[in-house]
């Protein structure tokens, strides 16, 4: 279930990340049309995130959840943000990977 | 207006973050190494190992009987059960105003143990009070733990494109720029973190930092308020003699009160001996309640009638107990041990970028000027701070298995701890005109914190990692993981930094001209 | 009219003057305001919360307690916010005389 969360807040963090002109160029290589994909970007990767904290909060409970949850916003964020300048393909790449084996480990 | 109120946060920022920057270095350090101070005692203490199972059979009557040959005489015993993380019993006793005297038994209840250690509680006493045995090094926290409150809120000011550099790293540019992005990545992703550590923290010495409350509330009574607030009984003692009623039943009592499954994890006994000798029965902490809260049960000590049981604490009270059961972690399980282990190295990370990128900042203004000698010598002590510490550390647990068998370890352990930070300082001001000076420390530091696995394995029988990963005795791998895991990690940033310029004017030779200032945001 | 643009001129060049002389009196101002003044400060309010607040004794003097630091915090800001250093003086004294008077005269609890 942690791995899950964790996951998820990496694609989130993904998203986000993306939105931006800046880091979108890096990993692609090219300037999107941006309006639109921004927008799309943006409200999925904030709803990856609300996905992540309610993962959270139903594998430990409201006590911990919130506690675990922070320490995945972190842990997520360091390791994307230390993958993109090195491995910007497979940062983004990650971030679909990442969730669908979560899933799968989870069903195993 | 707006303009210089940036710059003032910024000024606030600086040096608010700078001056206690060595002081906050050892408390986060030796803070996440607290994380583990129980595992890390554990592991300091191999001839326990073998012990696989040491079976059901602690008493509590049993621990009373070695006190009462030990220490006759005293007014106040402290009896404690083996706890999960910690498995060992221990028994302790103090006069009124005297210091509290404890010790270890073998995992069979019966003798002491010898040849202690101070294991991971040295961290725990550098961590809260600099391991200064006066209020001193607790005050002297306080200070450093209210800079970086306000660093870490004028970093937030200041930070103006804080969620468009949210993702932003650049390890391929110049040593400063690589430092500044590491100080912002590991203080902003983190940031709730160390928010709430940094907060509870100073709230658990609050009465230590201000006693106001205490003084207008109740008058300057310190004992009234501390009764008034731990809802507790107490009496004086009778005078007359009378035998002690024996322990086990009452803890067996206390534990049908409570129910739930729930242990008695401390036996306290007033006036043992006398005929108004108490017996309080403390409850373990409860593992899914981060709340710090007590429960005990309190008994007569000759008939063994309940006296009274602690009142439970008033929403004040239990806010304190919350934030407080925040900061220590000692909730949850493993897995938030682990969590505010990381947490606590990113804030590590937070602090020596923060003070690496100001030095390196400086370098082209003061290396040719007349300030270079303080310049060299906050370098020298900006290491002598960080990695310093880190060798220091990693000596200790060597130390530990080092030792030859008949010495006092706590002693020389400790001593060697000492030590080893000073001459790591002296190497550290010695090389501060070096470009090598980070990478020689940082080296120095992954070798020896990479050994100790091995030094484990040559040392001990029961206590390395080929005899504790079979036997499933995570909490003692777990110290020697980590050591591997703290070696790669500084061999892997000492190994970045052997090539790394000073400065786009050192790559490229005099006459080039400076790199635009980066402005701190 | 002449007046006017001579007041306008020496106000002008007080402006200039006022920003080349030193900065390190102000700085130090500022800095023993929030060190000291706020520590002072804080005290009070802690002190003043702790009689003031509508639980039992005890509960307010944990409340207090543990508002203190994020009031320190505000009050050290504040000593670099404001745009002068003699108002974060001013405010603090005043503020410590009413809070001290309020939350220890009245024979304390």
């Amino acid at each position: 279930m942690l791995l899950l969360a964790l996951s998820l807040t990496y694609s989130a963090y993904t998203l986000l990340c993306l939105s931006m002109p800046k880091h979108y160029r890096h990993v692609t290589g090219a300037a999107a049309d941006h309006r639109r994909s921004r927008r799309l970007f943006r409200v999925g990767g904030w709803l990856l995130i609300a996905l992540s904290f309610a993962s959270c909060v139903q594998a430990a409970g409201w006590q911990f959840g919130p506690v675990q949850w922070v320490g995945l916003l972190a842990a997520a964020g360091v390791l994307l943000v230390f993958l993109l300048p090195y491995k910007p393909k497979t940062a983004a790449g990650l971030a679909v990977v990442a969730p669908l084996g979560a899933l799968l480990v989870y069903w195993i | 207006m707006k303009e210089r109120l940036i710059q003032s946060m910024a000024w606030l920022h600086t040096w608010g973050g700078l001056l206690p920057g060595w002081l906050l270095f050892v408390i986060f350090f030796a803070g996440t190494l607290s994380c583990f101070d129980k595992e890390i005692s554990q592991w300091m203490r191999p001839s326990t190992h073998a012990v696989a199972q040491n079976g059901g059979g602690f008493s509590f009557d049993r621990s009373l009987r070695l006190v009462e040959e030990i220490a006759p005489e005293t007014s106040s015993i402290w009896l404690r059960a083996p706890m999960e993380r910690d498995p060992l019993p221990i028994i302790g006793w103090n006069n009124a105003g005297q210091e509290f005297d404890y010790h270890y038994l073998q995992a069979d209840g019966g003798t002491v143990l010898q040849n202690n250690t101070r294991g991971g509680d040295l961290f725990f006493r550098l961590h809260y009070r600099l391991d200064i045995p006066n209020d001193l090094g607790v005050f002297l926290v306080g200070f450093a733990g209210m800079c970086m409150l306000v660093a870490l809120v004028t970093g937030v000011i200041i930070h103006r494109r804080i969620f468009k550099d949210f993702f932003t790293f650049r390890p391929k540019g110049s040593k400063q720029r690589a430092w500044l992005d590491a100080h912002n990545v590991s203080s902003v992703l983190p940031l709730p973190f160390h928010l709430v550590i940094t907060y509870t923290g100073l709230v658990i010495f609050f009465l230590t930092y201000f006693p106001a409350g205490m003084h207008s509330a109740f008058g300057g009574d310190e004992e009234k308020f501390y009764k008034a607030a731990e809802g507790g009984f107490h009496r004086e003692a009778g005078g007359r003699p009378a035998p002690l009623h024996a322990l086990d039943p009452l803890v067996a009592r206390a534990e049908q009160e409570w129910g739930d499954g729930q242990k008695a994890l401390w036996v306290n006994i007033e006036h043992p001996g006398d005929s108004n000798a108490v017996v309080v029965v403390w409850r373990a902490q409860p593992k899914d309640e981060i709340a710090w809260i007590s429960d005990a049960v309190y008994f007569d000590g000759v008939s063994g009638a309940v006296l009274h049981r602690l009142e439970p604490a008033g929403i004040g009270h239990h806010i304190e107990h919350f934030l407080s059961g925040l900061h220590f972690a000692q909730f949850g399980g493993q897995t938030i041990r682990w969590l505010y282990l990381f947490m606590g190295l990113s804030g590590c990370l937070m602090i020596a970028s923060g003070m690496g990128f100001w030095i390196e900042k400086r370098r082209q203004r003061h290396v040719l000027s007349n300030a270079a000698a303080g310049f060299f010598l906050v370098r020298g002590l900006n290491a002598a701070a960080i990695t310093g510490l880190i060798i220091a550390s990693a000596v200790y647990l060597l130390s530990n298995r080092l030792l030859p068998a008949g010495v006092d370890h706590a002693a020389w352990e400790l001593g060697l701890f000492y030590f080893s930070w000073i001459a790591a300082s002296l190497h550290a001001l010695a090389r501060a005109k070096s470009q090598r000076l980070w990478t020689e420390q940082l080296w120095t530091a992954a070798i020896l914190w990479g050994s100790i696995p091995l030094i484990n394995l040559l040392t001990t029988d029961n206590s390395h990692l080929l005899a504790t990963l079979p036997a499933g005795q995570w909490s003692l791998a777990g110290v020697d993981l980590m050591a591997i895991l703290f070696g790669l990690s500084l061999g892997a940033v000492a190994w970045k930094l052997r090539h790394k310029k000073m400065h786009e004017l050192e790559s490229a030779g005099a006459g080039v001209l400076l790199a635009p200032r980066e402005r701190q945001s | 009219m002449l007046e006017q643009t001579q007041i306008k001129e020496s106000l002008s060049a007080a402006t200039v003057a006022r920003k080349s002389k030193p900065l390190w009196p102000q700085v130090l101002s500022r800095v023993l305001a929030a060190i000291v003044g706020g520590y002072a400060l804080t005290y009070c309010v802690t002190a003043f919360l702790a009689v003031y607040l509508p639980m039992s004794p005890v509960d307010n003097v944990f409340v207090s307690g543990m508002l203190a630091f994020a009031v320190y915090t505000a009050l050290v800001i504040y000593a670099f916010a404001a745009s002068r250093h003699e108002r974060v003086w001013l405010h603090y004294s005043l503020s410590v005389v009413v809070l001290a008077g309020l939350a220890f005269l009245p024979g304390g609890g």
